[in-house]
This record gives C-alpha cells, sequence and structure tokens, in this order.
C-alpha cells in the first residue's frame, strides 16, 4: 500500500479508531523504551535512591513481596523521570498548589518543611530516658538544645492561609520536664530574636551556620565557655548549595544558596576528627569532596555518622558528649576551641549503648542538639540511652 | 496487580494485547483465561489456587443443578448447597475475625484466634459465581459445558478484583463468541483513559485532602474544614471506583468484552432512592435480584416490603466491610429509603429541584461520614463538628488553603461529577470544522489527559484503590 | 482395569464431584491456616513457645540495638522484637522473631532480614562453607504480622514450634 492510500485511509477512519491505535501503539513504544532504557542507580533531581530489579526467591514470590518490589522497580525505573516531574509540577502550580510532597512554597524563595506533631507515647520515653540519664550522672554538666524549624520561625514567610500547629507548645512541654534536670539552653528565643536575617536555608531543612552562631553565643553563656565575641571569621564555601526541600519538593532547583564557616581568628588549631565505625581519621571538621556532591551540607563532618571523636589541642580539660542530629554538624565547630575532646552520637544510626560509650571516655559535659521535628519522631534516643 | 500502575499499562497490558490479538480466534479465550490466572496470581500467589477451586467448585454445582431439572426438591438441595458453601468461604474470610472480635468484646474471656489475609476480590467473584447457580437453577440460563468458558467468566481480569459484578446472563453469549475490531479497541481505550484520569488525577488528588484533614485532630478546626473533608472524600470515592469501573469497561471492550454501566452520575440524583440506582448499579442489581426478590420483594404487604428492604441494606453495608460502622451504613439507607418510599416519597415530587438535590446530596454526605470514620463515636463527633457542635467557627485559614491550593481538581471533579464534563469533551471535540481537525484534536485529547495522569503516576507513590477492600 | 475407568466416571458425576471438590477447598483452607496462617495471640505468648526451642548454650539473647546493628531497624517501631545469635563469632546462627505493629511493616522487616541474610554470607564466604549453606537454607516465615526469620542447623524446630505458637 502505498504512503498515500494509507493516509486517505487514515483520514475516512472514526476518531474511535484513531485513539485505539494510538493507545495501543503508545504502551507498546512505551514498554520498549522502559526495556531499553539502562537501570538508574538514584535520582539526582530528587536526591533520593531509585528501586533496583529484585532477586526472586521462593518466599518472596509467596508473600508477595517479590512483586512488590518489581512492581516499585518498574515505577522507578520509568524512563524520562525528570520529564513527567516537571508535567505534573507544571500543572500542580497552574492549580495553585503551595504544598508539593509535603513541603510548603513559601514566600521569598522560602521552601518550608511541615511541622512534626510528636508521638504522644514516643516523646514521654524519649523525655522520660533524657530525665533520668541526667539524674544518674549528676556528675556531668548536662544541657539542651532543641532548635525550632525553619516553619515555626519564619511564619510570614508560609504560604497564604497556611496555619500549621505551634511547635513551640511542644517545645516548652520538653522544657517544663527536663529543665530541672538539665540546663535549658533557649534556641528559641535566639532564633526568633534574629528571624530577620538567615538563619535558614531556603532550599534546605537545616539552620545556616549563622543561625548556628547566634545559638552558639547563647550556649556560650550557660555552658560557661570563655568564647570572644568578634574570634570568628566569616567565609563562604559555596555559593551553589542547592538543598533537599528543592530536591524533595521539586520547586526551587536552580536557586543557588551560600554555606559558609566560621574559622577562630586565633591561629588554626589541630585536630583529630575519627569516624570511628567508618575507620576512618581526618584532620578536619570539614569535608570539602561533599562539596562536589548534591547535598553540599555534608561539608560540615561529612554528612551523618553513627559515632564521631573530635579529639583537639584545647588546653581545657573539659569532655563532650553530644546527642545529636544532623544540626549539630554546623555547631560543632564552635565547641572545639573549649573541649579537649568531642564525641558525637546520633541515635539514629549508632548501634552500641550508652554504656559503652560512657566506659570508653570520660566526659565532664553532655549536650542534647536537636532540631524541633527531628526530636519529635526520634523513637532512637531511649534505645541508646536504656539499651533496650 | 493495579490498573493504574506501570507495571500493569507497561508489561503486564501490551504483552497481553499482543498474545490476544495475534492468536487465531479459537485460542483466544484461552490466552485470555491464562492472562487472567496469571494477573490474579500477581497480586495473590497463595490465593489465585482457592480461586480455581471456586471455579471448578461452582462450574460442577451448575451442571449438578442442571442435570435434576425434573427434580424439584433435589434441584433445590443442590442450589442449597451451592449457596452454603459459596458464602460459608466468603464469610470466613471476610467476617471470621470480626465475629470473634465481636464475641471477645461481648464475654469476659478472650479468645485468640488464627488470621487469613482477606483474599482480593473474593467479594467480586463470589457474587459472580452465585448469580450463576442462581439463574442456572431459576432455569434462566443454560449451564456452562465448557469449563474455560466458564473460568473466564470468572476470572476474566478487567472486571475480577474490583467488579463490575458481571451476571452471568449478560456476558454468556459474548463468552463463546465476540467481536473484536480496532473501533471497539478505540471506545475502550477512551473508556480507559477517562477512567485513568478520573482515578490519578481527581481521586488520589482530593484523596490526599481527606487523609490530611482526617489527620488533623477533630475539633480543631472549622464547619467548613469537615464539609470540605467529606466532600473531598464524596468525589474520591466516586472517581475513585467509578474510574476503575470505567477501566473495567474500557480492558473489556478492548478485549471484545461489552460490560453494563456501574455508574450513571449519581451525584446529581434527585433522590436516594435514585442515587442508588445511579451508584455500583452492577451490587444493587445484584441485591434486587438475588436477595430482594427472592424475599418477597414488595409483594407481600408493607410490613414484609420494611423488613425486606432492611435486611438487603444491612447486607449491602456488610459486604463493604465486616466492621460496626459499614453495618450501620447499610441501616441507615435502609431507614431512610423506607422512609422514601411510605413517608415523603410522594411529597418529594412536589418540592422544588434545589431542594431535592440538597436533601440528596445531605444524606449522602452523612453517609460517607458514617462509611470513612474508624470508630462511630468518630462518626457522631465528625457530625457534630459539620453541624458547628466543637467546630473552630464556620470558616478558616485551613480551609482557605486546600480550597486555593487544590481549586482546579475541585472543577475538574465538579464537572466530572455531572454529565457537564463528558458534554465539555463532546462539544471541545465538534470545535473544529474540519474532519482532520476533529481527529487531530480528539486523539490529542485523549492521548494528552492520559499523559497527564501518566505524570501523575510515575511522580506519585503508589495508591490503592478503596474499593480492594471490599 | 475396567472397575477403574467405572470407579473414575461414578467420581465425575457431578453429583460425586460436588462434594469432593467441597472437601478440597475445605483442605485447602485447614492447610491455609495451619501453615500460612496469622494469629491475634501476644507478642510474649508466642516468644515464649519459640523461646523454648532455643539452645541457650549456644546462642545469647541480643539487645534492641544489636537489632538495630545487623538489621538496620528500630525495635521501637514494632510491637515486639527477639533476637538470638550465637555466642560464637564463627557461627552465622541466628533466630530472629518480630511482630509488627502494621501490615506494612512485614514487608520492611522481611526486605531488611534478606539484606542480613545477604550480607552474612559475604561475610562467610569463602572460608566457611558449611556456614553459606546453613544462610542459603535459612527460613523466612511470615505469618500474618508475626516474622520469624531463622538461621540454624536446625530450621524445621524452630519453624515447626514457631507454627505451633500462634
Amino acid at each position: 500500500m502505498s504512503i498515500r492510500r494509507k493516509r486517505r485511509k487514515l483520514r475516512h477512519r472514526k476518531i474511535e479508531d484513531l485513539v485505539g491505535i494510538g493507545f495501543v501503539v503508545c504502551i507498546m513504544i512505551f514498554a520498549i523504551i522502559n526495556i531499553l532504557t539502562p537501570t538508574q542507580e538514584s535520582s539526582e533531581r530528587e536526591n533520593r535512591t531509585l528501586a533496583q530489579k529484585p532477586t526472586a526467591t521462593w518466599t518472596s514470590i509467596l508473600s508477595g513481596n517479590y512483586m512488590e518490589q518489581y512492581e516499585e522497580y518498574q515505577a522507578d525505573q520509568f524512563f524520562a523521570r525528570d520529564f513527567w516531574r516537571s508535567v505534573k509540577l507544571g500543572l500542580n502550580r497552574f492549580s495553585g498548589s503551595r504544598k508539593e510532597n509535603g513541603v510548603y512554597i513559601g514566600k521569598d524563595g522560602y521552601l518550608l518543611e511541615d511541622i512534626v506533631i510528636p508521638d504522644r507515647e514516643t516523646l514521654q520515653i524519649n523525655l522520660d530516658a533524657i530525665e533520668s540519664f541526667a539524674k544518674e550522672h549528676e556528675e556531668l554538666e548536662t544541657s539542651m538544645i532543641l532548635v525550632p524549624d525553619a516553619a515555626n520561625v519564619l511564619k510570614e514567610k508560609l504560604p497564604a492561609f497556611v496555619q500549621l500547629v505551634d511547635q513551640s507548645r511542644y517545645m516548652s512541654r520538653v522544657k517544663k520536664q527536663l529543665s530541672s534536670s538539665l540546663n535549658w539552653i533557649d534556641a528559641e528565643a535566639v532564633m526568633n530574636k534574629h528571624k530577620d536575617e538567615k538563619i535558614y536555608y531556603k532550599t534546605d531543612h537545616h539552620w545556616t551556620t549563622k543561625g548556628a552562631y547566634y545559638v552558639f553565643q547563647e550556649a556560650a553563656k550557660v555552658l560557661d565557655l570563655d568564647y570572644e565575641k568578634d574570634g570568628y571569621v566569616f567565609y563562604p564555601v559555596t555559593k551553589t548549595f542547592n538543598g533537599t526541600l528543592a530536591a524533595k519538593s521539586g520547586y526551587r532547583l536552580d536557586e543557588n544558596e551560600e554555606i559558609g564557616i566560621y574559622v577562630p581568628q586565633i591561629e588554626d588549631k589541630d585536630l583529630i576528627v575519627n569516624y570511628v565505625e567508618e575507620q576512618r581519621k581526618t584532620a578536619s571538621l570539614y569535608d570539602s569532596s561533599k562539596l562536589e556532591e548534591r547535598d553540599k551540607y555534608g561539608v560540615y563532618l561529612g554528612g551523618n555518622s553513627p559515632l564521631i571523636d573530635i579529639q583537639t589541642v584545647s588546653e581545657s580539660e573539659r569532655r563532650l558528649l553530644i546527642f545529636k542530629d544532623s544540626y549539630a554538624n554546623c555547631f560543632v565547630p564552635f565547641l572545639t576551641p573549649y573541649f579537649r575532646e568531642i564525641v558525637l552520637v546520633d541515635p539514629r544510626y549508632y548501634t552500641g549503648t550508652i554504656e559503652d560509650i560512657m566506659q570508653t571516655y570520660q566526659f565532664t559535659d553532655v549536650l542534647f542538639l536537636y532540631s524541633g521535628n527531628m526530636f519529635f519522631q526520634d523513637n532512637n534516643i531511649n534505645g541508646v540511652i536504656n539499651g533496650e | 496487580m493495579l490498573f493504574s500502575s506501570i507495571h500493569f499499562l507497561f508489561v503486564f497490558l501490551p504483552i497481553t494485547m499482543l498474545v490476544y490479538y495475534l492468536v487465531p480466534y479459537k485460542l483466544k479465550n484461552f490466552v485470555m483465561l491464562i492472562a487472567s490466572l496469571l494477573f490474579y496470581a500477581w497480586g495473590e500467589p497463595v490465593y489465585v489456587i482457592l480461586m480455581i477451586l471456586s471455579i471448578l467448585f461452582n462450574y460442577v454445582m451448575g451442571k449438578d443443578i442442571s442435570e435434576r431439572q425434573d427434580n424439584l426438591d433435589k434441584k433445590k438441595q443442590s442450589l442449597i448447597f451451592a449457596v452454603v458453601v459459596n458464602l460459608l468461604i466468603l464469610g470466613f474470610f471476610k467476617y471470621y475475625g470480626f465475629l470473634m472480635d465481636t464475641i471477645n468484646a461481648i464475654f469476659p474471656f478472650k479468645i485468640t484466634y488464627r488470621q487469613l489475609p482477606l483474599p482480593v476480590g473474593i467479594s467480586f467473584y463470589t457474587f459472580q459465581a452465585l448469580s450463576y447457580v442462581v439463574d442456572v437453577y431459576k432455569g434462566e440460563v443454560k449451564s456452562q459445558k465448557n469449563l474455560l468458558q466458564f473460568a473466564l467468566y470468572i476470572a476474566m481480569f478487567p472486571q475480577l478484583i474490583a467488579g463490575p459484578i458481571v451476571r452471568y446472563i449478560d456476558i454468556e453469549a459474548q463468552l463463546a463468541k465476540r467481536q473484536i475490531h480496532i473501533t471497539k479497541i478505540g471506545q475502550g481505550a477512551m473508556y480507559f483513559i477517562r477512567g485513568f484520569a478520573k482515578k490519578i488525577l481527581i481521586a488520589d488528588t482530593l484523596g490526599s485532602v481527606f487523609v490530611e484533614i482526617l489527620d488533623m485532630k477533630l475539633g480543631t478546626y472549622s464547619i467548613l474544614t469537615a464539609w470540605l473533608g467529606c466532600i473531598s472524600y464524596a468525589f474520591q470515592i466516586y472517581f475513585d471506583f467509578s474510574g476503575y469501573s470505567d477501566m473495567a469497561i474500557g480492558l473489556g471492550k478492548m478485549f471484545g468484552f461489552e460490560f453494563k454501566q456501574n455508574f450513571h452520575y449519581p451525584y446529581i440524583s434527585l433522590s436516594v432512592s435514585e442515587f442508588w440506582r445511579r451508584w455500583h448499579i452492577s451490587l444493587s442489581t445484584w441485591f434486587r435480584e438475588y436477595v430482594y426478590i427472592p424475599l418477597g420483594g414488595n409483594r407481600d404487604g408493607n410490613g414484609k416490603t420494611v423488613r425486606n428492604l432492611l435486611i438487603v441494606w444491612m447486607l449491602t453495608g456488610l459486604w463493604h466491610g465486616a466492621a460496626w460502622n459499614f453495618l450501620i451504613w447499610g441501616f441507615y439507607y435502609g431507614v431512610i429509603l423506607v422512609l422514601e418510599k411510605f413517608i415523603w416519597g410522594r411529597a418529594m415530587e412536589r418540592w422544588m429541584p434545589i431542594v431535592r438535590r440538597i436533601y440528596t446530596l445531605a444524606v449522602i454526605l452523612f453517609g460517607w461520614v458514617l462509611f470513612f470514620s474508624p470508630s462511630l463515636g468518630y462518626a457522631v463527633r465528625y457530625m457534630g463538628s459539620m453541624l458547628g457542635i466543637g467546630a473552630e467557627g464556620l470558616i478558616d485559614k485551613q480551609t482557605m488553603f486546600y480550597v486555593t491550593s487544590n481549586w482546579l481538581w475541585y472543577v475538574v471533579a465538579f464537572l466530572g461529577a455531572s454529565p457537564i464534563g463528558y458534554t465539555l469533551i463532546k462539544q471541545v471535540q465538534k470545535v473544529p470544522t474540519s474532519r482532520l481537525g476533529r481527529q487531530i484534536l480528539s486523539v490529542g485529547l485523549y492521548m494528552g489527559i492520559f499523559f497527564i495522569a501518566l505524570a501523575f503516576l510515575v511522580t506519585e507513590s503508589f495508591q490503592p484503590f478503596l474499593y480492594f477492600r471490599f | 482395569m475396567m472397575k477403574i475407568k467405572m470407579i473414575a466416571k461414578q467420581l465425575t458425576k457431578p453429583e460425586v464431584l460436588k462434594y469432593i471438590i467441597a472437601g478440597i477447598i475445605l483442605i485447602y483452607i485447614v492447610i491455609l491456616l495451619i501453615f500460612t496462617s496469622g494469629s491475634t495471640k501476644s507478642f510474649s505468648e508466642v516468644r515464649k513457645k519459640v523461646e523454648k526451642a532455643i539452645s541457650q548454650e549456644e546462642l545469647q539473647q541480643e539487645s534492641g540495638q544489636k537489632f538495630k546493628r545487623y538489621y538496620g531497624l528500630n525495635s521501637a517501631d514494632y510491637e515486639g522484637v527477639m533476637l538470638y545469635s550465637a555466642k560464637s563469632s564463627m557461627s552465622a546462627e541466628e533466630i530472629l522473631l518480630v511482630k509488627t505493629k502494621t501490615d506494612e511493616q512485614v514487608k520492611e522487616v522481611e526486605r531488611a532480614i534478606e539484606k542480613r541474610l545477604e550480607k552474612r554470607m559475604l561475610d562467610f564466604e569463602g572460608y566457611a562453607p558449611e556456614q553459606v549453606r546453613m544462610l542459603e537454607q535459612a527460613q523466612i516465615s511470615v505469618r500474618g504480622k508475626f516474622v520469624l526469620c531463622v538461621v540454624s542447623p536446625e530450621v524445621s524446630v524452630y519453624v515447626t514450634a514457631f507454627s505451633k505458637a500462634l
């Protein structure tokens, strides 16, 4: 059949016929493209790993686990993910959506994470664990910094009509129970005082080093650190940081932010950072190789590690243990001049118990340093403290 | 396997279509059955055997009943055996846990028991099998001699796991002989794409609004937010389920089958009884044919009619799930339908259409509250906040946020739930003056909708169909 | 021969066959109940009975923190977790019993177990072939919200004890 006759025949077709042909051809072609598209390890733009082809075992087939994983693999490895995602985001933007994948698309370029509502039971268990730890170790100077999240401080940056739960209420609950057994460092007041400055990243859920610096100044009073107000110089290490909230929401992916560090003005002191479980030692608090990656916040202490031991040449006799989440990573550099040794424990990843640590090191101080959202959803603290 | 999954659309369906269209006509039923069994086994690798046994059992029962055509008593015995065995299987898997929990709640001691998960689609295929044996008994159809065709009737993948509940009588001829041609495939594709878009674009989007409202603490939001939650759910369940039915009908057509319409714009109804003539039509028909009429229907006086209606509706409620709120939801509709039939049905005809519409929608929306609530206490309190008891004012920021950030989907849902949406598509298709223009526009329109829904599917994580629980 | 044919003919008559099939369905459901069903029993009840089968000489109970180290899961997320592992580091023997809070968690636990087994196989590969074989023959038994994983020379003992405990 010549092309012309074919075309004429097509023209006399009913609309149904054409949609039918279109649909069938489309799913066949997409199926073939999917087979031909090589499997991707991870999605750079979404900042997550993608499901891989599962291996079949009898148990996994009988339980249906294999099929489920296979479907996830198919869905995750669909060709041109980024293109499909942009179509969806475009349409959502048109329909006025201001919340994407749990992230609020705020004003002035701010992306803000929803406030986590704590599970009452888990929170109580965590608080009891911390309280009993502080009471058992009265010889140690125990303190706590609970940093409010951006959405609780930068309320006016939230999109119109958004009303979030009041994180301050939960924070004061924590303060109420713990302030009798430990030193409460009021990060909330500090952050609120400086909320017109850039204390949170626009595209990431972390605080900026500047935010950490203000809280450090407050902490220094409570912890009795002899710091000099102008003792630090700020300098940027990258200007092309695009955070995880951008990746998660798909918005503001072209926003570039600055990450900076504060360096003590007095001569650069030597220190050794020991990533205990990774069995890796470095001489710097910063891992500049992370600046090449997508998640540049990892420049502080190389991202998240279960257990980090930092030895300094400080003349101080004090040794500090920190229970922390990733908010602490940019805070720790401020502390190094005042402690001979700082040990960082991230309960989410640390699989030993507190006893192991207490036996290895001789501490004088303990600090709990968390962001509100992480503290209110983390149920790992009790496990580390009580070893259950 | 969900119809709206990448795996179904781009692995299972293309392969099945390719094989099905290419094999000679004689083999098509066989290919369809194998595909259906694989489809079911993919989601239920263990229970596929149960379904095959159920097929064999009902096939034999059909033969057994028809062999006893001359002896009424024996015929009846055989029917009762068939019905009892089918209901026992369904009852065991679906209601055993509910029964035990109820017993444990009433008595002071606690019995632990073993649980088996509910086989997907068992409510649907058991009802189909029952319709077959009853119709054979009544002599309305002949028993199926061909096991392949009978197996296909029960297991056919388009309608296997969430309906529509096809009556054997409606499909008997098609099992033996059916036409497959491109126009029908095209009609099927159009149905499928509409259903796909209903599910992915509307049901899932508004469903997530509903979930967010449900997750908020009761009493912390306004009257309108409570209404918005309920309306979002009403849209979600309609577009979810009717979307699934459209996809099923569309797939059926692509493989040469014609299923009856399962939804017919239920939300435009002017009375509750009309609503149930338009909502999940295949289920209402089934209960009318196989429960209501055998019970005597409305032939034995008003008292019996009321009793029969209440029985049917409580069973309908229970069919939706083994829980008290479903039972009460069914009872609620039973009572309202009785009232409509005997008390205000006549008077309603003189009401203004707008009043009838508001009345009907209010009944339906309060019904959904019973349906979606995790407990009865919750349902009562939720209804309370819809009426202003324990709510935070008439309107709050939450309401505004959800409406302004999803307005497009509410508009689309509103249009789609009434015939306006479909008329609009038809009108748009007619806009170009040339035939070629119309062709390009129509194909573009449908494929465009398909691609947009696909974009949502690829980016979104899985959201199962609501009706899979039943 | 004739007789067999006649019996076969008798049996395939619908009036007989229907009882046979109904019987098979019953047997099938009973088998499902015995071998695949979950249970509403509490974690501690099941735990006690499984624990009885464990030889306390070779195995020792591990804490929730160890569960986190080995499986990457947090025991606080679940209804209950029991983990026993070999006292000797030369043995891959390990018994894990978990009751999850939700049905969705079951898959998560299963996946973690599969990962753990793979990792253990790498640990022992090359120098302890009998341990690798034991790992290959490990059994994961999912019963409702209960998940049992056994790496042991006596897999069936534990699986039976578990099955009976439900």
